[in-house]
């Protein structure tokens, strides 16, 4: 295309804008048209009326602006057409013409005329006629009428004067009523016969289109169909004699056209297949119906099949339609042997699941591999199956079952392949890989068995176990290329299982014979237990095993016996709730050593069902589960009976030790006190042997008044310890007597002294009666009287009472003074033997060691009370109620 | 050193004893400056100078005190204890003179820092000597304190 320059372009754009819009609507194109050429027409009226019309009379120069005006409306107009409106601009552009005559004739007075006027009119009405309508036309018409008639009427007032001419009666616009309205009619019917007219001539066009299309269609489907038949159409003559030939997709001619054209059949096909051929021809031209035959011919070195269709077409020429049937044969061909493979799979799947619920049943490895090959071999069909597994050097594939008698003659034989040595097995074995020989005798590997004569093929199968090749699977056939793959793949599959199965066998007699030697181990570990429970039964100490909680998991009969409870009642509890609330803390102590492996021993208290307190020492050894420290095992030992042992040991001790230091105290104080005397004796003695020797006599009777005196001391001495060492060793039996009865008998032994020095004796009321050595208790009750009048002093109204009062442990007797006192510091060694607080006294201080041996010996105890010199003294001491020990 | 009274505190309890000692001492011209006092007690008031004993002049201090071991009321040895824990008492030389020989009573004496321990003789001949001994060791070779607080 060439290159529009620019000048073309915008005369281009501007013949566009002065050329009609195109609209489907018929109607519509129509009247834009004609508007657009009554537009054109009116601009260049008006243009060449406004530039020339000033050239004729300089003076008209106005009409010609108005005229130059009106054509920028009309380009306005224009526009509106060109934005796709039609009406609108007709309408505004016949309102604008008609306004401008009536009133051109209104101001210029020139065109005037009636007829001019009338006829311009008619020409409004006519256009609106095209452009709007029937009603346009009659719109305009009436508005004419209606703008001539005020004309008239104006001119009839005399508003303006039309030269020349007689005013108009008003027969004028009868006339344009009349002319009007005829043209607005005949406009209207015109108008409608035209759309009727286009509307008619429309739906035969469409019909004819419609028509059109569908030829076109079904020219357009028959190309196609004969673009896509894969026919070539031959027209042969009686004779056989090729006329035409249309070539046909996808079907190249064995021969090129030029060599077949125009010539007979049998120059270019073979014999038989022209033969067919003519025969078929005859046949079709004789019954003159269609007939067919079908063909071979060689083509690329394989058989094409051909179809041909024989068509009569005259008397003596047929249209033979030969299509290529080569693909179909084929299709048939593989459908055949899909069906077979289907039927060879469905085959395979009863063999597998024959195989599969044998392998399931049987356990023993050895009858599963027999099992296996016998399905193998009768399921196929085939010559003979074997399995070899290798053996544990992995040296050789040992035949482990074979099919039929040749698998029995070879099993027998120990039938084995060394895997260095080549053999089909021995090479699937060390590839992990199928080995097929559809052809046996050509297999280079090839193993050839003297016991399988017949073996035209053979294919060796891998056994896998988690990727180890255990063994191999060979199966042979009498025929060659016996095994499809479809074949090959059932049988891996089915070898696949079989390992499968094979370990699942080995796996459960290996299962079996642990489970047995469980058995075995078990019942040792039984006897073991049976027996370290029974020792634990009969250990004389306590053994208590506790869980990772520290709860009581076992305690034997010692231990439940130590603390009082029934085993089976303890177990699952805390050791702690047996333990002295006091010694709960031990437990806790001992759990860090635990942790550390450690043996750890303490001594606990344990509280006993009856609540006696048992004394334990536990050996606490860290129980190990799985190697790791879950709780404890404690060797209990009972320490109570030692721990009394060892308590009533050591009070025995402290009561030896409490002897022998009186004891000491005894010899030592008797050997002082008793040497005393003697020195005194001596003493004077020497000095009256002196005395005698110088005749001298003036000491002599002192001397021996201090000799008698130190004898008798001695006497009295070597009495009281008499009665001393007497108390405890030579009682007289308890009896149950009055203590009032004691007092009496007392206080008449000490009548004397205490009538000496004028003594109130005041015995208290509801003395008690107790169970005692009377003799001795009044011996008690005599020396602490005699004390009490002893040390009176110089009191001027001496008293001596004696009471009771009853207490929790027995009775508390007192005998109270108001004599001289005794110093706090002294009132222990009162009750010393031969302590004496006044060196002058009488007596030999052995009194009160005596009260205090006789109470100690009935089970009682002794004090004073005494709140010093002058302020009397108080002896307390105690006695059992109702019994006395003694 | 001649011619020196000596004081003696004798705190015996055995008035036979007492007289024994006294009679044997009186050759060493002592006996007029020997105070005889029978219980311990009664000794510490002396040396105290407590209850009857509170004016100095007539109970001056003594430069030797002879104690008995088993005495009424506080115990020779209590009363030991008590004179060598005193500042003031403990520069008197204290001889115990008893009948007792046992070893818990010597070694008791010993550890209060006694300066003597002597035991009575039964026989008479020994006591004699022993009476003599002591009385010419202690007032004629012994050399006393002047003195005394």
């Amino acid at each position: 295309m060439r290159p529009a320059t620019r000048g073309t372009r915008i005369l281009e754009r501007i013949r566009e804008f002065f050329s009609p819009p195109l609209f489907s609507d018929d109607t519509k194109a129509r009247r834009a048209k004609l508007l657009s050429h009554i537009l054109n027409a009116h601009f260049a009226v008006a243009l060449s009326f406004g530039l020339l019309y000033p050239l004729r009379t300089r003076e008209n120069w106005p009409l010609a602006l108005v005229a130059l005006a009106t054509c920028i409306p009309v380009l306005g107009l224009r526009v509106l057409l060109h934005r796709g409106q039609v009406t609108l601009p007709a309408f505004l552009f016949l309102l604008f013409q008609a306004l401008t005559l009536p009133l051109a004739a209104f101001f210029l007075g020139r065109a005037n005329s009636t007829s001019a006027l009338t006829a311009f009119q008619s020409v409004i009405i006519v256009m609106a006629g095209l452009l709007i309508g029937g009603r346009g036309a009659f719109g305009f018409a009436a508005f004419n009428l209606l703008a001539n008639g005020t004309l008239l009427y104006a001119e009839a007032r005399g508003f303006y004067s039309v030269n020349n001419i007689p005013p108009d009666s008003g027969n004028s616009l009868i006339i344009q009523a009349v002319t009007f309205t005829t043209i607005a009619a005949v406009l209207a019917v015109a108008n409608r016969s035209v759309r009727e007219a286009f509307a008619q001539a429309g739906s035969e066009l469409e019909k004819h289109r419609a028509t059109q299309g569908e030829l076109a269609r079904a020219t357009a489907t028959l190309r196609a169909v004969l673009d896509a038949l894969p026919d070539a159409i031959f027209r042969i003559s009686e004779s056989g004699e090729i006329q035409d030939y249309i070539p046909a997709k996808g079907f190249k001619p064995l021969v090129p056209p030029e060599e077949f054209m125009g010539r007979p059949l049998g120059e270019f096909l073979p014999p038989d297949v022209t033969r067919a051929a003519m025969r078929t021809i005859r046949l079709a031209l004789g019954n003159k119906r269609t007939e067919a035959f079908e063909y071979q011919l060689p083509r690329d070195g394989k058989p094409a099949y051909f179809e041909a269709r024989v068509v009569p077409m005259d008397k003596t020429t047929v249209l033979t339609i030969v299509r290529d049937v080569s693909g179909r044969v084929q299709t048939d061909a593989d459908r055949e042997a899909m069906l077979k493979v289907l039927a060879r799979r469905s085959a395979y799947l009863r063999i597998a699941s024959e195989v599969a619920k044998s392998y399931s049943r049987i356990l023993d490895p050895n009858a599963l591999i027999e099992q296996a090959v016998n399905l193998i071999q009768e399921g196929f069909g085939l010559y003979y199956a074997g399995l070899f597994l290798v053996d544990e050097a992995g040296q050789q594939a040992v035949l482990r079952a074979g099919s039929g008698e040749a698998g029995k003659k070879m099993l027998a034989e120990g039938h084995a392949l060394r895997l260095d040595e080549p053999s089909m097995v021995a090479w699937c074995i060390q590839n992990n890989q199928a080995r097929v020989a559809q052809q046996a005798q050509l297999d280079d590997v090839r193993h050839v068995n003297p016991h399988l004569p017949l073996t035209r093929s053979e294919v060796a199968l891998p056994l896998v176990s988690r990727g180890q090749v255990v063994g191999a699977l060979t199966v042979q056939d009498t025929d060659e290329n016996a095994f499809t793959d479809e074949d090959i793949i059932a049988l891996q599959t089915m070898s696949d299982q079989l390992v499968i199965a094979l370990e699942n066998a080995r796996l459960f007699e290996a299962a079996r014979s642990e489970l047995i030697e469980r058995q075995r181990a078990e019942h040792e570990l039984q006897q073991e237990r049976d027996f370290a429970v029974q020792v634990m039964n009969t250990l004389g100490q306590g053994v208590t095993v506790t869980d990772e909680n520290g709860n009581f998991e076992y305690v034997n009969p010692a231990y439940a016996n130590l603390v009082g409870y029934p085993a089976a009642q303890m177990l699952g509890k805390n050791p702690a709730e047996f333990a002295h609330p006091d010694d709960r803390h031990l437990l806790e102590d001992v759990r860090e050593p635990r942790r550390g492996g450690r043996v750890t021993s303490y001594e606990i208290r344990l509280i006993r069902a009856d609540g006696n307190i048992a004394h334990a020492l536990i050996t606490d050894v860290p129980r190990y589960r799985d190697s790791e420290i879950a709780g404890s095992i404690a060797v209990v030992t009972d320490l109570t009976e030692q721990k009394r042992n060892q308590e009533e040991r050591e009070i025995l001790i402290k009561e030896l030790e409490a002897k022998n230091a009186e004891l000491e105290r005894f010899t030592y104080t008797v050997s002082h006190d008793l040497k005393s005397p003697l020195i005194t004796i001596r003493g004077f003695l020497g000095y009256l042997e002196q005395d005698a020797l110088s005749r001298s006599t003036d000491r002599l009777e002192d001397d021996m008044k201090r000799i008698a005196g130190a004898v008798d001391k001695m006497q009295r001495l070597l009495d009281d310890l008499l009665e001393l060492s007497r108390v405890g060793r030579l009682m007289n039996p308890p009896q149950e007597v009055p203590f009032e009865t004691i007092v009496r008998d007392a206080l008449s032994l000490v009548e004397g002294q205490l009538a000496a020095r004028r003594i109130q004796v005041e015995v208290g009321s509801g003395l008690p009666k107790v169970n005692v050595d009377r003799a001795r208790m009044t011996e008690v009750m005599q020396n602490l009287l005699d004390n009490a009048a002893k040390f009176m002093g110089d009191q001027p109204e001496p008293r001596v009472e004696i009471g009771a009062l009853e207490t929790a442990e027995g009775y508390r007797f007192f005998v109270r003074d108001n004599g001289i006192g005794i110093e706090p510091q002294y009132h222990e060694r009162v009750f010393g033997l031969f302590n004496k607080l006044d060196a002058r006294t009488e007596g030999t201080g052995v009194g009160l060691s005596l009260v205090r041996r006789i109470i100690e010996v009935h089970g009682g105890r002794i004090w004073l009370e005494s709140e010093g010199a002058g302020k009397g003294t108080t002896f307390w001491f105690t006695l059992a109620k109702g019994e006395g020990k003694v | 050193m001649i011619g020196e009274p000596v004081r003696v505190l004798l705190v015996e309890d055995n008035d036979d004893h007492a007289e024994l000692i006294i009679r044997q001492l009186a050759d060493h011209r002592v006996a007029n400056k020997l105070i005889h006092l029978t219980d311990g007690q009664e000794a510490l008031d002396y040396l105290y100078r407590r209850e009857k004993y509170t004016d100095p002049a007539s109970s001056p201090r003594p430069h030797v005190i002879f104690l008995d071991l088993r005495l009424p009321r506080v115990d020779g040895l209590e009363v030991l204890r008590i004179l060598k824990e005193s500042e003031d008492l403990r520069v008197i030389p204290v001889v115990i003179l008893t009948t007792s020989e046992s070893e818990q009573d010597v070694s008791g004496a010993y550890s209060n820092h006694v300066n003597s321990y002597v035991v009575k003789p039964v026989d008479f001949q020994k006591f004699q000597k022993l009476m003599d001994d002591l009385g010419f060791y202690w007032m004629s070779w012994n050399m006393v304190q002047k003195d005394l607080p």
